[in-house]
């Protein structure tokens, strides 16, 4: 009878640690990417590999079926937004409007993070604001 | 409406990608066999995907395309690892034997042991992770891994994050996670 499981197949240490992929964050999986395939570039590697079926496919005279069609136009190199989908577009604009996450120097944003330890009192006046911060958008998001 | 548009490429892609990692890392031929790469597997994976004319018969009511593609994926190793058997024995026995007089890859068991004493002597000194590390090993894994590990160190979901960032920027830990891949640049 075949043998239909890989040899080791239980997670270890490190998948227990990261979870399931297909249930990362994107920010963890961009991290763990970025560990296995340093500088790899996701798009291109699709692209590639879609316009390798795509011209396998025209060779017989046949049109490009719906997915190697669909990944070859997802990924394309965009030079200028002219040549951009209402998709893509949409995804630009939906980055632009989004919050940047990136490193701080207040302590309003960061101090959770901080190795050496602001004293309670600090800590309390920090949250306090953040709570008033978060009313403050909560409010304006039903507006 | 075409249902694959609405794929995320760049995130099937990457997801593989780890998946595959973690496959060849665990089963740890080492470089001494002429074995498959993640980077092989991915690409006989969207090989597959991409010549079947309907894309593999998938649709979103079956299920995910990245779980149809990480099922194949795994396939893909399997089949490699068969063609090795004949070569290198059974595919659970990790006994000891080798091939062209060179060792094979340690027993199951004890590679997971190792990645875990590996882990720890990487972190050693640092105490936050050591204390993750030993989260980790109190996982039941029932729910997002983040978030437990955050219960059981008394810490956000995003600190616990920070901390497994942290962990990776280890150069050994990188190494160890990605094995393979570092092991093959080197020759």
């Amino acid at each position: 009878m075949p043998n239909d499981r890989l040899p080791n197949d239980e997670p270890d240490m490190l998948d227990k640690l990261f979870g399931h992929p297909a249930s990362l964050s994107d920010d963890d999986l961009d991290l763990l990417f970025e560990t296995v395939a340093p500088g790899e570039d996701p798009s291109e590697a699709i692209h590639r590999m879609a316009e390798k079926a795509a011209i396998a496919y025209r060779k017989r005279n046949q049109v490009p079926p719906d997915h190697v069609q669909a990944a070859l136009d997802a990924t394309r190199h965009i030079t200028s937004l002219d040549q951009a989908s209402p998709s893509l577009l949409q995804q630009i604009a939906n980055k632009l409007a989004g919050p940047v996450l990136g490193p701080v120097d207040d302590p309003a944003f960061s101090y959770r993070n901080r190795t050496d330890n602001l004293n309670a009192i600090d800590q309390a006046v920090i949250d306090e604001l953040t709570k008033e911060l978060k009313e403050d958008w909560e409010e304006e998001n039903d507006e | 409406m075409n249902r694959f548009q609405n794929i995320d490429w760049d995130r099937l892609y990457k997801l593989l990608r780890i998946v595959a990692a973690g496959i060849v890392r665990r089963t740890n031929l080492g470089d001494s066999i002429d074995s498959f790469t993640a980077e092989d597997l991915v690409t006989e994976t969207m090989d597959a995907f991409f010549s079947s004319s309907n894309g593999l018969g998938w649709n979103q009511e079956k299920g995910s395309i990245e779980a149809l593609l990480c099922g194949v994926l795994k396939k893909k190793a399997i089949d490699h690892l068969r063609r090795q058997k004949h070569v290198a024995g059974s595919l659970d026995d990790g006994s000891g034997k080798s091939i062209g007089g060179k060792p094979l890859a340690p027993a199951p068991e004890r590679a997971r042991v190792d990645v875990k004493a590996r882990l720890y002597e990487l972190v050693s000194g640092d105490k936050d992770l050591e204390d993750l590390l030993t989260a980790t090993e109190l996982l039941s894994g029932d729910h997002n891994v983040n978030q437990e590990l955050g219960e059981i160190l008394n810490k956000t979901p995003k600190q616990v994050s920070n901390l497994k960032q942290r962990l990776l920027s280890i150069d050994g830990v990188k190494e160890l996670y990605a094995e393979r891949q570092v092991a093959k640049r080197r020759t």
